[in-house]
């Protein structure tokens, strides 16, 4: 008895001076060391920095310069140096009238990207064309992922289909002649073979939507179709493969353990559900709110930052993980725009999650997020 | 035996969940539109690892907070908002305290002292909604004296990592600074910390001074200067105060220089009788070449940043406007083209862009446009606003804008490239003619 309790006294005893002298530190979530930058900030142009007073400048030099010829009388006043702002406020009273037409023949204007307007081909006879336009690409720098569409120079029209007028080619010698023979075809007035009457092969019912023009007393309205056709069910994805035959004690464990995980995971036949223009909407303005685009807008070149990213959604909206997809390892600016799109995303989460259509995705949903940061932009002024 | 049962059963639920996430439709949504607004930062006073480093913990991380503010890419959660502090700076942060506060980003740091009096100055950057960290811890040392460029370079590593783009924040202004009435108005040179700290004076106020200039060394200063009478040139080195008048021959006039990005020439405005061209000077040997030769008046010219062209303003054609040439001189195009007249242009350290100086309509305007003149920019309006200097990153603008009427005064303001943010610098007195350095090293 009295054994149990030294031991149980001393091991508290030893607990509390364990924690005592930090042990329990060890428990808590440790960053790592920082990386060591030691910056030299002694330097001998500091200027004497912490004094205010003026530095003592060497008269004995100064006295060395030769001084100017000329005296003071006729020195020009100090604003010379930004007199052509001054004296041009007067003159800009009607500053666009006084001004003198630019001399545009000077101008280099800027290089206007080349226009490639591929001009329909005139000779008509020529065969189509079944090869695919020559697509412009632009120079690569290493962010071509991201370029927006427009930078493509648009593809120059195919040529029209037209009448083949080359000649055909001569049939091989051994081509099998048509046996078939056609009624001859005459230019006097009943030379021609009768050809025995066909039954009409429109459907009745399509017959009776054809209006004339003149009919009036039938509403159009009335011939509008009432719904829309179900579009066609995708195609089932596959399930998973059933657990082979057991073929000892250990398979049937097995059999019984993917059985089970099965049952307890719920594995429900694939969802093909989508969402509807409004819902996808709701999601992309919650997204927006959120996202803050001040650190792109400001970058060169920012319309080319577009970064895609994944988000898992359970059931309830919540956000399980968020995920680069394209650039799939973001550096640079890129790093920064993507993070600006996650934290986006985490944002919305931490206010309220995505407002997913209840009951609509039992499983989550993974959406696949653009942010384009050239879309809502009103443009450069 | 119920062991493996147990893993097997285990392995097979797993798998299953995996199968079951992957019955998940995929639907593709564009995500349009999107806001603009500074981001939510919080900034907690640094830990003080060290009693010495105690009255320092706070005024770091005023200072990084007051860089990151100043962008008006960020904006503060006050103090007064947070649920916990950070009191262990290699504790993992509970996010869940920050992101119910709306804290997009936040900064922890700790700072020390050691035994030779240096200062240890170390923090950590995390996206909160993401719970991660961005990028590494970071440590910087130095005297205790510098405490605030520490907290600069601090403020740019954070800037860097959160916009992508390069800080600018240990950065130094020089500037024309001004006192008294405006027709009897003293001027000197003063440099100072880009947020108006650390202000120093260069030159007594005995004579007017204009347009100082940084080396990109950012030990030296060109400036012009009318102690002799007639406006010259002189060289200024601020480490040695030894100061030196560009050219000895002081019967010409001589404005407007502005160093080559190599720091191995002046390139300035040189008043010959009534005709003003532009020359460049060699710094080694002082010889002077002429780069332009029209009967109009070439002024306030700029090098880009390859130094293989020069931007300047000339009214050659009628009004003033802006042309660029080569740097050896040559024929010069016309890049202006609104209506107006265009001045004082500088060359974007990125190369990508002009700022320049417009007057129309008896209004002044601070601009931008593309080095071939395309999509010119207004970003401001004003009585008098003028001369442009780019931030080291090219992405903020420093001008002075002066004040109409008898009390009119100069002050500096910043503008960000796309026209936002319009802060005025705290100097303590007029200030006019600012020119930004690059980031200190």
């Amino acid at each position: 008895m009295q054994t149990g309790t030294i031991i149980s006294g001393t091991a508290h005893v030893a607990l509390v001076a364990f924690a005592m002298v930090g042990g329990l530190d060890w428990w808590q979530d440790s960053l790592p060391e920082p990386r060591i930058t030691t910056v030299t900030l002694i330097r001998a142009a500091e200027l004497d920095v912490q004094s205010s007073a003026a530095p003592q400048v060497p008269m004995a030099e100064i006295d060395q310069i030769a001084q100017p010829e000329i005296s003071i009388d006729s020195a020009i006043a100090p604003s010379a140096e930004t007199a052509p702002n001054l004296t041009e406020i007067d003159q800009t009273a009607t500053p666009d009238a006084a001004d003198a037409e630019p001399d545009l023949s000077a101008l280099v204007l800027p290089d206007q990207p080349e226009l490639v307007v591929a001009a329909p081909t005139v000779d008509s006879m020529a065969p189509p064309s079944d090869t695919a336009p020559e697509i412009f690409q632009p120079a690569l720098n290493g962010n071509e992922l991201n370029a927006p569409v427009s930078m493509s120079r648009p593809p120059p029209p195919r040529n029209a289909p037209r009448v083949d007028a080359t000649a055909a080619p001569k049939p091989p010698e051994n081509a099998e002649q048509n046996t078939e023979s056609a009624p001859e075809v005459s230019d006097q007035p009943g030379g021609e073979v009768e050809s025995p009457p066909q039954d009409a092969l429109a459907p009745q019912e399509a017959t009776t939507e054809i209006t004339p023009e003149g009919r009036t007393d039938v509403a159009i309205s009335a011939f509008a179709p009432q719904s829309a056709s179900r579009p066609p069910r995708r195609p089932a994805r596959l399930r998973l493969p059933p657990a082979a035959p057991a073929q000892d004690d250990l398979q049937d464990e097995i059999g019984a353990a993917v059985q089970a995980a099965q049952e307890a995971s719920q594995i429900t036949p694939p969802v093909m559900a989508d969402l509807t223009g409004e819902e996808r909407a709701v999601i992309g303005d919650v997204v927006s709110a959120k996202w803050n685009k001040s650190n792109i807008t400001g970058q060169e070149n920012f319309e080319q930052y577009v970064v895609r990213i994944t988000v898992e959604v359970n059931a309830g909206g919540r956000v399980e993980a968020v995920s680069p997809l394209e650039p799939a390892t973001p550096s640079g600016i890129f790093d920064i725009a993507y993070r600006a799109a996650r934290s986006a995303v985490l944002q919305a989460d931490s206010a309220g999650g995505i407002p997913l259509p209840e009951g609509k995705f039992p499983n989550g949903v993974r959406l696949v997020l653009r942010f384009d940061p050239a879309s809502g932009e009103i443009g450069f002024n | 035996m119920n062991q493996i049962n147990y893993v097997i059963t285990a392995v097979f639920v797993l798998l299953a969940g995996m199968a079951g996430a992957q019955e998940r439709p995929t639907i593709e949504i564009d995500i349009s539109g999107g806001v603009i607004e500074p981001m939510p930062v919080a900034v907690p006073d640094f830990v003080a690892e060290t009693n010495g480093a105690r009255r320092l913990s706070g005024d770091i991380a005023s200072v990084v907070m007051a860089d990151l503010a100043n962008t008006g890419l960020f904006r503060e959660i006050p103090g007064t908002a947070y649920i916990a502090g950070v009191t262990n700076f290699n504790a993992q942060p509970v996010f869940s305290d920050w992101s119910v506060v709306n804290v997009q980003a936040l900064v922890t740091g700790a700072v020390s002292t050691g035994n030779d009096g240096q200062l240890v100055v170390k923090f950590r950057l995390f996206d909160v909604f993401a719970q991660q960290q961005i990028g590494e811890g970071v440590q910087y040392t130095g005297t205790q004296d510098n405490w605030r460029r520490m907290a600069h370079k601090v403020a740019d590593t954070i800037y860097t990592r959160i916009t992508g783009e390069s800080g600018y924040f240990d950065s130094r202004v020089v500037f024309v600074s001004e006192t008294g009435s405006k027709n009897d108005r003293k001027k000197r040179l003063a440099v100072m910390d880009y947020d108006g700290a650390n202000l120093q004076y260069l030159t007594d106020d005995s004579s007017i001074v204009l347009a100082p200039r940084f080396a990109s060394n950012g030990r030296d200063v060109i400036y012009t200067s009318y102690e002799s009478g007639l406006p010259q040139v002189f060289l200024l080195n601020m480490e040695s105060g030894r100061r030196t008048q560009l050219l000895e021959d002081a019967t010409n006039m001589a404005t407007a220089p502005r160093f080559s990005p190599d720091g191995t020439k002046v390139v300035m405005s040189i008043i010959e009788g009534s005709n003003t061209d532009i020359y460049a000077v060699d710094l080694s040997t002082r010889q002077r070449t002429r780069l332009t030769n029209s009967s109009g008046i070439d002024t306030t010219p700029s090098y880009s940043p390859d130094g293989s062209q020069i931007v300047f303003a000339s009214d050659r054609g009628g009004s003033q406007q802006l042309y660029v040439m080569s740097a050896n001189g040559g024929e010069a195009r016309r890049i202006s083209a609104g209506g107006g007249s265009y001045g004082t242009p500088v060359w974007s350290p990125r190369g990508d862009m002009i700022a320049f100086t417009k007057i129309r309509a008896g209004r002044f305007h601070i601009g931008v446009m593309r080095v071939d003149g395309s999509r010119e920019n207004l970003l401001t309006a004003s009585f008098i606003d003028e001369a442009p200097t780019w931030s080291p990153n090219g992405r903020v603008l420093m001008f002075f804008r002066e004040t109409a009427g008898a009390n009119g005064a100069p002050q500096i303001y910043s503008v960000d490239l796309t026209g936002r943010n319009l802060k005025r610098v705290d100097t303590p007195s007029f200030a006019s003619d600012p020119d930004w350095s690059g980031v200190l090293r």
